[in-house]
């Protein structure tokens, strides 16, 4: 059987990794200490070396992909004798220094400890971690209660003392009961019935929150508790806008550009962000200074396997539509792959996301922290609006855009997202070109 | 040699030129089996380092940190002295066990905390100890091991011990209280202690310049009427001399020494630190072309004692004999459970004796509660 390589923890408590770069591929022979591949962590990018000579059988990520410590980073088969554990028969306690000799393994086996009585061992599976301070076990103590038995409400489950007192409460046995329970074999718990809640039960299924998932976790998170922020809604008539797109629809598609409505926005936010350098900006809350940024780039979230994710058009102030168009198409083709290299996920100064073809009416998108800006582009619908005195039918589209208040007052936020608009329904040639 | 630590310019003891030639007439103060044995114990040192980090990188071993770099320094301090005069590490320093004949295996044992880890895996790994050599425990605090130099140094002028105290600090543990107790002490005291102060140009990723005003960190000594002496950290024969010097004072009643060791540490804090996010590659390679090994190995090859086809035998056998050794850590299993216990109190008191008794009986072999213990 191939030697499986499981992805270590490369720095103290590094949960995942990702595959920048293989540099090895299947078929390759590799000798020991050979680097395999580059991994980026949240502390470092390293190179991963072979703990083993042979041949690579499989590589068990590609690259640009992200996968847990304990992922089967690479299967190996081995050449022969490279295994270490090849040389156990030369083991002897000569392998200690001065003070205690260790047992030597043949008196021990492969296990732990001589002391441990069988049925301590049966019993063992069925005990449960109990976090509790020594004080709150003192009080269970007191109370007759068995803490095996108790939900903590504590951080990370740890069992405070109004848990022990509530469950001391509860409980329908007298506790002297209980307190002999306590004092009893440890193994006595086991018997006892299944707590409410202590293990999952049918009516809920536990998702573990990794990888992106935990990532946007955090970065919402943290963003929702740092920037106050608030939300401004408007409306544009985008049905100039539409035509032109129509027409020049079948151009775009010959080119091998998909012509979204988006690109449109995205063309008509360069000169808007010039205009307004506090849109373009983040807040340094260390430094306590307002960072202009010089560079417009602007995030576009799409949608990737494990969640949304929100690739970087750079420098989108400079690029024409069609440009736009192709850059958009590409960076959500790489998010769909998870593809997208680390560069192309970070450094932008304004983000852009959109609420799909349903649209609704009023989004309030959260600031991706520390920029300052983000604009919801709602789906376009053909809605009645009254111009010169009569009802006629447009296409419309709401924008919501979200801000930093400690950066932007409305008044300041309404005047670019009228500013936008402006250039949305202002003459094509005007701005798009 | 001038130890010359009055304001104005503070000289920098170098006595081998980057091409190897000694700036003094050297040879009849340095031993010829010195020099090889010092030679070989930092090239061993840096075979080692490389293939250790790999392990890390394969999660063989937790945790580990490189002494590249900084080789000259940390041998040729322990060659000077005695090797039972007591060693106060920082923690690039564990090399000294290995210069003091702790067997490589064991070596290897504490970093995997396995049953032939002396340490019995209460240590991180990489933080060696040992009472066979005199090394102590290191601590991850920084600066905590100066006072101990210091009232071990103490002590053994009040009993009229022979031992000295050598006690390693680096750069940023300068800027620590524990420094100023240590120091002050010491002076005060005339304690026969030898501080050595590997100014590696970084703590973790804080430059010097960040924490602290003086730019010769050796001016800090006047401070506390300890002589100072700024070394060339990359020269191991001017490392040697000044180390050599500094004990002798100590031995004789003349009191402390600091000495600046003026170097670079070359590769990352630890296998969790990556340091191209905080430092140029420029730098590193200034650094680079000041390789402590290469230098004195020049020296050797200009005193007609080394050679290419020693080097290449030398890197072969170190190689094997490292790759022998972890053949055999690796096969060692998990210290007994009962040391979890242990090694804390010279008596265990009634609670601890409690717990392990409970423990013992439900923790069970093989993890079966899931590393989980119902305390």
């Amino acid at each position: 059987m191939p030697f499986a390589f499981k992805l270590p923890d490369l720095g103290e408590g590094v949960a995942e990794g990702e595959v920048v770069r293989w540099l090895v591929a299947e078929g390759d022979t590799v000798a020991e200490d050979q680097p395999l591949a580059e991994v980026l962590t949240d502390k470092a990018t390293v190179e991963i070396p072979s703990p083993r000579a042979g041949r690579i059988v499989r590589l068990g990520a590609a690259e640009g992909e992200r996968v847990p410590v304990g992922h089967v980073l690479v299967e190996i088969e081995e050449a022969q004798a490279s295994r270490p554990a090849d040389h156990t028969e030369t083991i002897s306690t000569e392998a200690t220094a001065s003070g205690s000799a260790p047992a030597s393994p043949t008196d021990t086996g492969p296990s732990f400890s001589p002391t441990v009585r069988p049925a301590a061992k049966e019993a063992a599976g069925l005990l449960r971690a109990v976090e509790a301070t020594p004080a709150v076990r003192a009080l269970a103590r007191e109370l007759g209660v068995d803490l095996t038995q108790v939900e903590g409400t504590g951080p990370g489950g740890r069992l405070l003392p109004d848990d022990v007192r509530r469950a001391a409460s509860h409980t329908r046995a007298p506790a002297v009961t209980t307190a002999v329970a306590m004092e009893a074999e440890v193994p006595a718990t086991g018997a006892e019935p299944e707590a409410p809640g202590a293990a999952p039960s049918g009516d809920e299924e536990r998702v573990p929150l990794r990888g992106l998932r935990r990532r946007i976790a955090e970065a919402m998170t943290k963003t929702h508790a740092l920037v106050p922020q608030f939300t401004f809604v408007a409306e544009a008539d985008v049905d100039a806008v539409m035509a032109d797109r129509e027409r020049r629809k079948a151009e775009a598609e010959a080119q091998g550009v998909k012509l979204t409505f988006v690109s449109y926005v995205l063309r008509a936010l360069g000169p808007s962000l010039r205009s307004f350098p506090y849109l373009n900006a983040s807040l340094d809350d260390e430094k306590q200074e307002i960072v202009l940024k010089k560079g417009i780039h602007v995030a576009v979230a799409v949608a990737a396997p494990d969640g949304l994710t929100v690739p970087v058009v750079r420098h989108a102030d400079s690029l024409g539509l069609f440009d736009l168009a192709r850059e958009v198409g590409r960076l959500a083709e790489q998010a769909r792959k998870n593809a997208l290299k680390p560069e192309e996920l970070s450094g932008a100064t304004f983000t852009v996301t959109t609420t799909g073809a349903k649209g609704g009416v009023l989004a309030t998108p959260l600031v991706h922290h520390p920029q300052v800006a983000v604009l919801g582009i709602h789906a376009v619908t053909p809605k009645p609006v009254v111009r010169d005195g009569q009802i006629v039918i447009r296409r419309m589209v709401n924008l919501s855009l979200s801000l930093d208040h400690r950066v932007v007052d409305g008044q300041l936020g309404a005047d670019f997202l009228y500013d936008l608009i402006g250039r949305l329904e202002s003459p094509l040639e005007g701005w798009v070109a | 040699m001038s130890h010359d630590t009055a304001p104005g310019e503070i000289k920098l003891l170098t006595v081998l030129e980057p091409e190897g030639r000694p700036r003094a007439d050297l040879d009849a103060d340095l031993d010829a089996d010195l020099c090889l044995r010092l030679y070989r114990a930092m090239h061993f040192q840096r075979v080692l380092d490389g293939r250790l980090l790999n392990l890390q990188r394969q999660g063989r071993i937790g945790f580990y940190g490189t002494a590249t770099g900084q080789e000259a320094t940390t041998f040729a301090a322990a060659a000077a002295v005695s090797d039972s005069d007591w060693v106060f590490p920082a923690l690039r320093e564990g090399g000294i066990l290995l210069w003091r004949g702790f067997p490589l295996e064991s070596y290897l044992c504490q970093l995997i905390g396995n049953q032939g880890d002396t340490l019995h895996g209460h240590q991180m790994p990489c933080h060696y100890a040992d009472k066979s050599v005199n090394v102590v425990s290191w601590s991850s605090c920084i600066a905590t091991q100066l006072p101990h130099a210091v009232g071990m140094a103490f002590a053994a002028q009040k009993l009229g011990d022979p031992h000295i105290a050598l006690a390693f600090l680096g750069d940023g543990a300068t800027s620590s209280p524990d420094f100023h107790a240590a120091m002050n002490f010491a002076g005060v005291w005339k304690a026969p202690v030898v501080f050595v102060c590997q100014n590696n140009h970084w703590a973790i990723s804080v430059p010097v310049s960040k924490q602290t005003a003086v730019t010769e960190i050796v001016r800090k000594a006047d401070g506390y009427g300890v002589p100072g002496v700024r070394v060339d950290g990359n020269d191991a024969a001017a490392v040697y001399l000044a180390m050599r010097e500094a004990a002798g004072r100590a031995r004789s009643g003349g009191g402390p020494t600091f000495i600046e060791a003026v170097t670079y540490r070359m590769g990352g804090h630890s296998s969790s630190d990556d340091p191209t996010r905080y430092r140029e590659e420029a730098e590193v390679k200034t650094w680079g072309d000041r390789d402590p090994i290469v230098r004195f190995r020049r020296y050797l090859e200009h005193r007609g004692l080394w050679g290419e086809a020693r080097e290449a035998e030398a890197t072969k056998e170190a190689q094997a004999r490292i790759a022998a050794a972890i053949a055999k850590a690796e096969a060692l299993p998990p210290p007994a459970l009962e040391t979890l216990f242990e090694d804390v109190y010279a008596e265990m008191p009634w609670h601890l004796r409690e717990q392990r008794d409970w423990f013992l009986e439900a923790g069970g072999p093989e993890g079966k509660s899931e590393g989980r213990f119902p305390l």
